[in-house]
């Protein structure tokens, strides 16, 4: 198979040939990991996945919400659910010093489909 | 049959040509000064495999090493004396459009949201949002927060076209609904000269960096499928 990524990441990726820059954002792709960052960059990583799962859950319920399928009392405890988890990665991102852009993973075809998932559907809701 | 990659300028190939399907070797069916790079097609089915089509992509490639190549789809066949009929009278319009992609490729853009980890936006609260259950409040300013006329969603856009606009500026011609890109992702084809490649995907990569909002990305060189549509009724 050939790699025709050139910039950011896409499919195709396993290749060999013409990858000019690896990364949108001109960082590593890779953890740079040393003996004293080991840990800090573990917990970004952890927290950048527990993120984006969080992330979809989010979305998920927002389509539910959207569907009109849920009671008023569900659409509370769903809400009060994630409410919960995000006051809880705010205090996890504040204890390790994180951002919002430390913990945004470039996904590619997977954000692509997140995207699509949210900003399409709620667009067509919209018209 | 023949199995066709697409037609190049002169009469014959000037390029190392990797093999093509069936292992067939590539060669040139000569029409008036122009050629269909092609190889024997025999069983003519040619599987839509990734495998397949990476072939397909290798060949053009190589062909355009040294040739101006207008690229046919993917499982184009036909028969010697059916292609040499249909290219025969539209060598004019070929030879134009091969003057029009000579020494170019495509470049494939793709920009993309990055939604922020959490949203800066209205954090709702109890009493917030009308009183209404902290829950719901929440739930509602999420929903509020992704919606098409969020401010964070238009300057996404914003940012969208202002990128795409910039790389246009680079490239010899684009392909790109600018009136569509109202909802991310954004899909561009960019036409560029091979020298002007990596400027290209270097103001790429700092249009990118300026805007965590968004991501690009690019893939290519592509053969210039994309810009040769207006002939692209094959044979």
């Amino acid at each position: 198979m050939t790699n025709k990524v050139l910039l950011g990441s896409g499919p195709g990726a396993d290749g060999d040939v013409r990858s000019v820059r690896a990364n949108s954002s001109q960082r590593p792709r890779r953890l740079e990991t040393d003996a004293d960052g080991a840990a800090d960059d573990l917990v970004k990583l952890v927290l950048a996945l527990v993120e984006t799962v969080r992330q979809l859950v989010e979305r998920q319920a927002i389509r539910r919400v959207e569907s009109g399928a849920l009671s008023a009392d569900d659409v509370e405890r769903l809400g009060l659910t994630l409410l919960r988890l995000e006051e809880r990665m705010s205090e996890l991102k504040a204890h390790f010093g994180l951002d919002d852009g430390d913990l945004s993973l470039c996904l590619g075809a997977a954000r692509e489909l997140m995207d699509e998932l949210t900003e399409d559907d709620v667009a067509r809701v919209g018209r | 049959m023949l199995y066709i990659y697409g037609i190049i300028d002169g009469s014959e190939i000037r390029a190392t040509v990797p093999l093509g399907h069936h292992r067939s070797c590539v060669t040139a069916l000569p029409v008036g000064g122009l050629a269909a790079a092609v190889s024997d097609a025999t069983p003519p089915d040619i599987a839509a495999s990734v495998e397949n089509v990476w072939r397909h992509d290798r060949v053009l490639d190589a062909l355009m090493a040294r040739h101006a190549v207008l690229p046919m789809r993917f499982g184009s066949v036909s028969t010697r004396d059916r292609l040499a009929a249909v290219l025969a009278p539209r060598r004019p319009e070929l030879r134009r459009a091969l003057e029009r992609v000579s020494g170019k490729v495509e470049i494939a853009v793709r920009v993309l949201s990055c939604l922020p980890a959490t949203s800066t936006a209205v954090r709702a609260r109890p009493g917030d949002d009308d009183n209404r259950p902290p829950g719901t409040a929440y739930l509602r300013s999420r929903m509020a927060d992704r919606s098409p006329i969020a401010p964070a969603c238009a300057r996404r856009r914003a940012a969208a076209v202002s990128i795409l606009a910039r790389l246009e500026a680079l490239s010899a011609a684009a392909l790109w609904d600018r009136a569509g890109a109202w909802t991310l992702p954004v899909e561009a084809s960019f036409l560029v000269a091979r020298e002007g490649l990596r400027e290209f995907v270097d103001a790429a990569a700092a249009l990118a960096s300026r805007d965590r909002a968004v991501a690009v990305n690019c893939t290519g060189p592509w053969a210039p499928y994309s810009f040769v549509a207006d002939i692209a009724s094959g044979p």
